[in-house]
């Protein structure tokens, strides 16, 4: 599969068209925005903590494919995870795009992400939901 | 009778050969012979003699001007004179009116922070346009919070054309300066500026002009436009990148103070404060980058024997011809005017494609295209848009590359049709 048609997969296309878990909640635990001033893409993420783990997170996207399709996976893969676990995925994730390294490369619907590093201009697209993840769990955390 | 699909061939015939004879004279096509670079608002490329302006400076002239009496240093002060004379006279100024600058961004804040800045005060206003890059935005911004004044903008119609009666009455409410672009870096619009000027000469308002996207694909005369400022950059004009250049009316240069201090701008310095030297050296502190002024000066002369008019005239027939094939693509938007247009730059959206992506796609294609908001917030809110992907056309490009952007663009629009 050429590099172009391994980055707009199905999966992604399919995701961006048709973000999971869009919306807002009515009474978040917490909430962050994310912004990528260079290209306009922004991010609202909304997360309901219970007991530590998230039991709901929404999320809406004004940008690319990328960048929507990256909210909306991750928005799937973080539900019902705890806070450290989020947080060590959003690391991952983060590392694995910015490295190029295939952590994701056999696990989760994550791993259609890995051509993204071979698209450094696009890095940010794919990693914004998850830096603004990080912002709004960092906030609980302190 | 010749039938109008002939006389569009016989146009079309005619351009190529006139691209095909300037492609030779930029080295780019030789290191990428498929690429199709059409992002000249952003920078143009750069033709062989440029290039070798640059080498042909440090290797022959390389001294510091106006500081040696060796015959090295005065070749170069030289060197340096010469390209502010030949400016000058290709936009109707005298070198004296010609500051040397690193580009378009730092003559706007040199009009803002050497002239407007000691003039300005609370309740006063500075007049702008709805679709301002940010460079003329910011440098107005710094002085305004300063000096708690505020900033005014003339609206655009859905065209992106200036509102006439609102500019009017803006100008009779009597701004402290006038500050607009000449040609939109998204729009492609063409600013009425001698109305402007007319409208503000009554109301003794100073105007400055960013003219980033007009001095390489039109003929500029600051007489004519009857500007106070004119700022531009070389790059966007087949010059080097880091040099550009800031007229100013003589009438205003005793009202000029430092922008940057140090040497080369004074006259004498004492302990606790230094006279200045005579415009336009008092805003040129420090060493100028003069092989790079030798270039802008060699690039100016470049535009100069090919005709801008010429190239002007072969820059608005590919947009004619690219505006003509990209309004029958399904689900596109362009923005500006879609007749009579002045100047080669198209922006436009494609609906439930982003473009973000569909600038990836054609990169993919080897094309070049800027994608997002044109560091002009403004206009895209105007337009209600958060990006736009646009294209820029300059002397080297062809027929052939515009097909291949359309080509291109159905591609990407199958590649995202519904999944």
């Amino acid at each position: 599969m050429n590099s172009l048609l391994e980055l707009y997969q199905d999966t992604i296309i399919e995701h961006s068209q048709s973000p999971r878990r869009s919306g807002r909640l009515s009474a978040p635990t917490c909430s962050a925005r994310g912004n990528n001033p260079l290209c306009g893409d922004k991010v609202d993420l909304d997360v309901l903590l219970s007991n530590d783990k998230i039991e709901d997170v929404r999320c809406t996207t004004s940008g690319c494919a990328i960048s929507t399709a990256a909210a909306s996976i991750m928005a799937e893969e973080i539900f019902g995870k705890t806070v450290k676990e989020a947080l060590e995925t959003v690391d991952n994730f983060i590392q694995a795009l910015k490295t190029g390294d295939d952590t994701f490369k056999d696990t989760s619907e994550l791993k259609v992400f890995c051509s993204v590093s071979q698209y450094p201009t696009r890095v940010k697209c794919a990693t914004l939901p998850w830096t603004t993840l990080k912002k709004a769990l960092t906030d609980i955390e302190s | 009778m010749t039938s109008p699909s002939q006389i569009l061939r016989q146009i079309r015939t005619t351009a190529d050969s006139f691209s095909d004879r300037i492609r030779l004279d930029f080295p780019y096509l030789k290191t990428y012979p498929n690429l199709c670079y059409l992002d000249a608002a952003s920078t143009t490329q750069k033709p062989q003699c440029v290039i070798d302006a640059i080498n042909y400076y440090y290797t022959t002239s390389n001294a510091n001007a106006h500081r040696g009496v060796y015959m090295l240093s005065e070749l170069s002060s030289n060197i340096l004179e010469q390209a502010r004379e030949n400016i000058a006279r290709h936009i109707g100024a005298s070198p004296e009116e010609i500051i040397f600058t690193r580009g378009t961004t730092e003559s706007l804040n040199i009009v803002a922070q050497s002239f407007l800045r000691s003039q300005l005060s609370t309740g006063d206003t500075i007049l702008l346009s709805g679709v301002e890059h940010h460079a003329n935005v910011v440098p107005w911004q710094v002085i305004a919070q300063e000096k708690n004044s505020t900033i005014t903008y003339i609206p655009v119609d859905e065209e992106g054309n200036l509102n006439l009666p609102s500019a009017r009455e803006l100008i009779n409410q009597k701004p402290r300066l006038i500050s607009l672009t000449h040609i939109s870096n998204v729009l492609g619009t063409t600013t009425p500026i001698e109305e402007i000027v007319n409208l503000a000469q009554k109301n003794h308002i100073p105007v400055c002009i960013d003219g980033a996207q007009a001095i390489g694909h039109q003929k500029v005369n600051v007489r004519d436009l009857g500007c106070d400022f004119y700022a531009f950059s070389g790059h966007k004009a087949y010059g080097p990148m880091g040099v550009g250049v800031l007229y100013i009316n003589k009438k205003w240069h005793d009202q000029i103070s430092p922008f940057l201090g140090g040497g080369g701008m004074i006259e004498e310095v004492d302990l606790q404060s230094s006279s200045y030297r005579e415009m336009p050296y008092r805003l040129e502190a420090g060493t100028q980058s003069i092989a790079d002024i030798h270039g802008l000066k060699v690039a100016i002369d470049y535009l100069n024997s090919i005709g801008i008019e010429t190239i002007n005239s072969h820059e608005i027939a590919l947009t004619v011809y690219a505006l003509d094939k990209m309004l029958n693509i399904p689900g596109i938007n362009i923005l500006g005017p879609l007749k009579n247009r002045t100047a080669p730059i198209i922006s436009f959206t494609i609906a439930d494609l982003h473009p973000h992506d569909l600038a990836t796609i054609l990169d993919s294609k080897n094309i070049a295209v800027r994608a997002g908001h044109h560091c002009s917030q403004h206009t895209m809110k105007r337009f209600s848009v958060t990006a736009t992907l646009r294209t820029s056309f300059a002397a080297y490009n062809s027929h052939a590359e515009i097909d291949h952007l359309i080509d291109s663009i159905y591609y990407a629009k199958n590649l995202f049709s519904k999944k």
